[in-house]
C-alpha cells in the first residue's frame, strides 16, 4: 500500500447559478497576460452545450485521454515514440479557432471620432494581431443555451440520445439546462503528465496538485491534446503551456483557491482524500461503467486505524490525516456517495467530483394557472434530464450510478420537507430513506453540508507544511524555482 | 586576411557565442527556452511546412555530420557510382523539400497576421539566414556536383582542422564563393542559435522514451520515521 | 568572381598540359603500364587512394561512367587522354598543382602505381567522349513528391477544427445565421 494524500474538490451542480464569478476571479489572478487571454483555467459551461473548446468531450475528434489497447493503457493520441515523431506538428492539437480569438474594442474611436452624422463606434480588434476582426466566438458563446440549435444540439452527450429524447430535451416547455463549472481535475492518472516529452508536468507528491514546470516546458504542446478535459492551455505568446495550479500559493498560505473563495453559490468544497497509489493503473483499466465505482474504491477511510498506520508509514503528517478526516470531499464522495467524477471513461481518474443536478421542479401551464407538477418532488422517472445523458457525463454511461445518487438527493429533499413543513406521510419518507440507503443522520448531514456550512467546513485545506520542505541552509528562492510556478522574471517572451 | 577571419576565426567566435550565451540563457533564463510553436494560431499551412522541413533538414544535417565525423566511411559509402548517384538524388530532393517547406513557412509568417504578430526580429533574421543556407545548399548540390563526395576532402578536413585548433583555411579559401558563403552562413546560424528560438534543437526530448508515464515530485523528504 | 577564377584555373591546366605535351614526347616511354580496372576503382572511389586523396569522380566528369560520371565541379576529363596522351596525363597526376586541388593533394599525393592505373583507365575510356544526357531532374522531383506525399499520408487523420466546421454545418443544414 502506497498511501498518498490528494487535495480534491466537489462541485455541487444544483447550487451553481452560472454567474462566472469563479472564472473572473481566476482570470484576474492568473491569466490576464498576453497570450493567456483565451485561457480559462476555470470556466463555466452550460449543459447541454458543446463547452469550451467546442466539443471538447468528443474524443473521437480530439483524441484526448487514455484508451485500453488489449491489456495495456495507452494515450489515445499515440505511444511515446509516436508522440516524439509528431513533435513538429501535433495532429491532434486544436487551434485558437476552436476556442475563440481574443478581442477588445477600439474605445478611443468613441472619443476621437470627428464630428459626423453617424454615431462613432468602437470596432472590435484582435488581441493577437491588433487588426479589426469579426467576433465569431467567445468564452461562453453558448451560455444559457444561446444558439442551442447549433451548440446544445451538438453536445456529444445529446447526440447519443434517442431522437425522441432529444426532441423532449429541446421542447420549449421542457427546456432544461444546468451549469458545469470546470477546472483542472488534478487527475491521479493524468494524461497531460504522461504526454509531456520534456517531463515538465508533474504531480506534487504531498497534495496531488498537477503543475507544469515553466522552466522545463519547451512548448511541444502534447499536453494540450492529451488532456481530455482540455484544461492545459498553450500560451501562444510565451511558448509555454499553462494550467490551473489549484491556487497552490494561496493554499500554502491557508487560503482557499480563488474560484472556491469567490463562489457566490457556495457550490465548491475542498478537502483531502487518501488513496492507494498502487491501485492507479488497475483502476484506470476497469470497464467504462465500472470506473466511477472503482475510483471510489481507491479512496481510503481516513478513520481506519490500518489506513492511518500505513499513511504514517508513507510519510503523511498527522495534520494531513486529520484534514482528511474533516474532509467534506470524503463525505460527499465516499460516505454519502453523491458526488461523481466527470467523464471517468477518459481514464485519467479525475479528482474533482460533481453532485449531479437534480434540477428545480417543473411547473406546468394548466388552464391559465401555473401549477407545480403533480409529484411535488422529482422522481427518478420524471427526471428533468435523461438519465442517460447524466450517466454519459458522470458515470461512463452507467445509469445505476446516477440513479443511486438521485435517490439520495430526493431523500434529502423529502426529509427536509417532512422536517420543515411536515405535510408528507411517514411512509413516503420511510420509502425514500430506504431507497437512498442512508440514515436520517446522514440525510441531515447532507442537508447541513449543502446549505448551512461556513467556509471553514466547506473548504478544509490541509497544512501544506512548507516549513518542512526547505532544508535549513537551502536558498528558498532557488528551491522555489525548482518546484512550482515560481517565475522570478515576467513570464513573457524575451529572446 | 579576410579568409583567415571568415574561415579561421569566425567559426570559433560563433561556437563561443553558441556555448557561452547558450549556457547563460539556460542557466539564468531557462523560462525563455522554448520551441515557440505557432501551431496553435495556425495549423494548416504549418502542417505542409513544418513536417517536411524538419524531417528533411534533419536528414541533410545528419549527412553533413556523418561526412564530417567519419569521412572515410562516408567516402566508402559513395564509392560506387550507383550509390553516389542515388545519395545525390536523395540529397538534392531533400534539399528542394526544405526549400519548398521553408518557403511555405515564410509565406505563412508574412501572410497570416496572427503569425506575424508572434514573429520577432530575430525570427526574421533566422528565417533569412536559413533561406540563404538552404538556397545556397541546393544550388551547390545541383551546380557543383558531386558535393557529397568532394565535401569529404575539402570541408571535412577544414572542419577537423578547426577541431584540432589548427585552422587550415586553404581548404576553403580555394572553394567557389558560393560554397564559402554556405560555410560561413552555417556558422552564422551557430552564432545566432543562443539568441533565437533555435535553442529548441538541443532539447530533443528522447528521455521521454525511457521514463514512466507519471511523474511525481515530493517537495518534502518522504519520512518513514514518524 | 569564382567563374573567372575557374576560367583562369582551366587555362592554367591547358597551358601546363600543352607544355608537358611539348616536352614529354621525346622522353622514354613509361617503363610500366597501369591496371585500368584498378584505375577505374580509384577514379570512382570504390578503392581508396593510398594517401587519402579524393577520388576523381567527386569533381570531374568522365564519359563512360554513366550518370555518376557527370560531376560538374571541375573540368570535364573526357577528352583528357585524347588531347594529352599517357605521358601528359601521368605528369599532371604527379603534381596536381591546381589551386583547389592543391590543398587536397599536397600532403596526399597519388602514388606512382595509382598514377599509372588512372592513366590506363583514361586510355581505356578515351574513345567514349560524349556524356550521357539523361536528366536527373525527373528523379529529383519524384523524390520531392514522395516526401510531400508521405507527409500528407501521415496527416490523413489530423484534427481539422471543431468549432468552425460545426457552425458551417449548421449554417448549411438549417440556414442558421450564427
Amino acid at each position: 500500500m502506497d498511501i498518498r494524500a490528494q487535495v480534491s474538490s466537489v462541485f455541487h451542480l444544483d447550487k451553481c447559478i452560472g454567474c462566472h464569478t469563479c472564472s473572473i476571479a481566476c482570470k484576474n489572478l492568473w491569466t490576464d497576460r498576453r497570450g493567456n487571454e483565451y485561457m480559462w483555467w476555470n470556466n463555466v459551461e452550460t449543459k447541454p452545450g458543446t463547452g469550451y473548446p467546442t466539443k471538447w468531450e468528443d474524443q473521437e475528434k480530439y483524441n484526448g485521454g487514455w484508451e485500453l489497447v488489449g491489456t495495456q493503457l495507452r494515450l489515445k493520441q499515440g505511444g511515446k515514440a509516436g508522440t516524439i515523431g509528431k513533435i513538429f506538428h501535433n495532429p491532434d492539437l486544436p487551434t485558437i479557432d476552436d476556442y475563440y480569438e481574443p478581442f477588445t474594442y477600439k474605445y478611443e474611436d468613441l472619443t476621437n471620432a470627428p464630428a459626423a452624422k453617424d454615431q462613432p463606434t468602437a470596432r472590435p480588434v484582435s488581441m493577437i494581431s491588433g487588426e479589426p476582426m469579426k467576433i465569431e466566438a467567445g468564452p461562453n458563446w453558448d451560455d444559457d443555451l444561446s444558439g442551442s440549435n447549433v451548440y446544445a444540439a451538438n453536445d456529444p452527450g445529446v447526440i447519443q440520445l434517442t431522437e425522441e429524447e432529444q426532441q423532449q430535451l429541446f421542447a420549449i416547455e421542457k427546456m432544461v439546462m444546468f451549469h458545469l463549472p470546470r477546472i483542472c481535475n488534478h487527475c491521479m492518472n493524468a494524461a497531460c503528465v504522461a504526454s509531456c516529452p520534456s517531463g515538465a508536468i508533474y504531480k506534487r507528491g504531498e497534495d496531488g496538485i498537477v503543475l507544469i514546470n515553466q522552466d522545463k516546458c519547451r512548448g511541444w504542446r502534447m499536453c494540450v491534446s492529451a488532456c481530455p478535459y482540455k484544461k492545459t492551455y498553450y500560451g501562444w505568446s510565451s511558448g509555454k503551456s499553462e494550467k490551473c495550479i489549484l491556487c497552490f500559493p494561496r493554499q500554502e498560505a491557508g487560503e482557499a483557491p480563488a474560484c472556491f473563495h469567490s463562489c457566490v453559490g457556495r457550490i465548491r468544497y475542498l478537502g483531502v482524500l487518501l488513496y492507494d497509489a498502487d491501485k492507479i493503473e488497475a483502476t484506470a483499466m476497469k470497464s467504462d461503467g465500472e470506473l466511477a465505482a472503482a475510483q471510489r474504491e481507491m479512496i481510503l477511510d481516513p478513520f481506519d486505524p490500518q489506513v492511518i498506520a500505513a499513511a504514517r508509514e508513507g510519510g503523511l503528517a498527522d495534520q494531513v490525516i486529520e484534514a482528511a478526516q474533516n474532509s467534506p470531499v470524503y463525505k460527499f464522495v465516499k460516505q454519502w456517495g453523491i458526488a461523481l467524477p466527470l467523464h471517468p471513461e477518459f481514464r485519467t481518474l479525475p479528482m474533482l467530483f460533481y453532485v449531479p443536478p437534480l434540477l428545480p421542479l417543473l411547473s406546468v401551464e394548466n388552464n391559465g394557472t401555473q401549477k407545480i407538477s403533480d409529484d411535488f418532488f422529482t422522481t427518478l422517472e420524471q427526471a428533468r434530464l435523461p438519465l442517460m445523458y447524466l450517466a454519459g457525463l458522470f458515470a461512463g454511461g452507467n445509469q445505476e450510478e446516477i440513479k443511486a445518487v438521485y435517490r439520495r438527493l430526493i431523500a434529502v429533499r423529502i426529509q427536509r420537507r417532512a422536517a420543515s413543513v411536515g405535510d408528507l406521510p411517514e411512509a413516503e419518507l420511510q420509502n425514500a430513506r430506504e431507497l437512498s440507503g442512508l440514515d436520517d443522520a446522514a440525510l441531515d448531514a447532507i442537508y447541513r453540508m449543502t446549505s448551512l456550512t461556513r467556509i471553514k467546513e466547506r473548504i478544509v485545506i490541509p497544512p501544506m507544511l512548507r516549513e518542512q520542505a526547505i532544508e535549513a541552509g537551502m536558498d528558498p528562492e532557488e528551491y522555489k524555482q525548482g518546484m512550482g510556478f515560481g517565475s522570478r522574471q515576467a513570464p513573457k517572451r524575451r529572446w | 586576411m579576410a579568409d583567415m577571419i571568415l574561415f579561421g576565426v569566425f567559426p570559433y567566435v560563433a561556437l563561443a557565442l553558441a556555448i557561452g550565451v547558450g549556457i547563460y540563457r539556460y542557466g539564468f533564463d531557462r523560462y525563455s527556452w522554448s520551441s515557440q510553436s505557432s501551431q496553435f494560431l495556425e495549423s494548416k499551412a504549418l502542417f505542409w511546412g513544418s513536417i517536411p522541413w524538419h524531417y528533411a533538414i534533419l536528414l541533410i544535417l545528419i549527412a553533413h555530420f556523418l561526412a564530417f565525423l567519419v569521412p572515410s566511411s562516408w567516402g566508402a559509402l559513395l564509392g560506387s557510382p550507383l550509390r553516389l548517384v542515388f545519395l545525390e538524388i536523395t540529397g538534392i530532393a531533400l534539399g528542394l523539400t526544405t526549400l519548398i517547406a521553408l518557403a511555405i513557412l515564410i509565406f505563412r509568417r508574412i501572410g497570416n497576421p496572427r503569425i506575424s504578430a508572434v514573429t520577432s526580429k530575430v525570427d526574421w533574421l533566422l528565417f533569412a539566414s536559413l533561406l540563404l543556407q538552404v538556397a545556397t545548399g541546393v544550388y551547390i548540390a545541383i551546380s557543383l556536383r558531386w558535393g557529397g563526395a568532394w565535401y569529404v576532402h575539402t570541408v571535412s578536413p577544414w572542419l577537423w582542422s578547426l577541431v584540432k585548433l589548427n585552422p587550415q583555411i586553404d581548404y576553403l579559401a580555394n572553394l567557389p564563393g558560393i560554397v564559402q558563403l554556405h560555410a560561413v552562413n552555417a556558422f552564422f546560424l551557430v552564432a545566432i542559435f543562443p539568441f533565437s528560438r533555435l535553442v529548441h534543437v538541443v532539447s530533443v526530448p528522447l528521455g521521454y522514451l525511457g521514463r514512466p508515464y507519471q511523474v511525481v515530485i515530493w517537495y518534502r523528504q518522504r519520512r518513514n520515521d514518524y | 568572381m569564382e567563374t573567372s577564377g575557374w576560367r583562369a584555373e582551366f587555362c592554367r591546366l591547358t597551358l601546363t598540359l600543352a607544355f608537358l605535351a611539348l616536352i614529354l614526347p621525346g622522353t622514354a616511354a613509361m617503363a610500366a603500364t597501369g591496371n585500368d580496372a584498378r584505375g577505374e576503382q580509384l577514379f570512382t572511389g570504390s578503392r581508396a587512394m593510398t594517401n587519402g586523396g579524393s577520388p576523381c569522380i567527386a569533381c570531374h566528369a568522365l564519359a563512360g561512367l554513366g550518370t555518376a560520371g557527370r560531376a560538374s565541379y571541375g573540368p570535364d576529363l573526357s577528352e583528357l587522354y585524347a588531347d594529352y596522351e599517357a605521358e601528359g596525363v601521368a605528369a599532371v597526376l604527379e603534381s596536381l598543382a591546381f589551386p583547389s586541388m592543391e590543398a587536397i593533394y599536397a600532403n596526399r599525393p597519388l602514388t606512382e602505381t595509382e598514377r599509372l592505373d588512372l592513366t590506363a583507365f583514361f586510355a581505356r575510356t578515351a574513345e567514349t567522349q560524349t556524356l550521357p544526357t539523361t536528366s536527373l531532374a525527373g528523379l529529383i522531383l519524384l523524390g520531392v513528391v514522395i516526401v510531400f506525399a508521405l507527409v500528407g499520408l501521415s496527416g490523413l487523420r489530423r484534427f481539422k477544427g471543431a468549432r468552425r466546421p460545426l457552425v458551417e454545418q449548421a449554417r448549411k443544414e438549417r440556414g442558421v445565421i450564427q
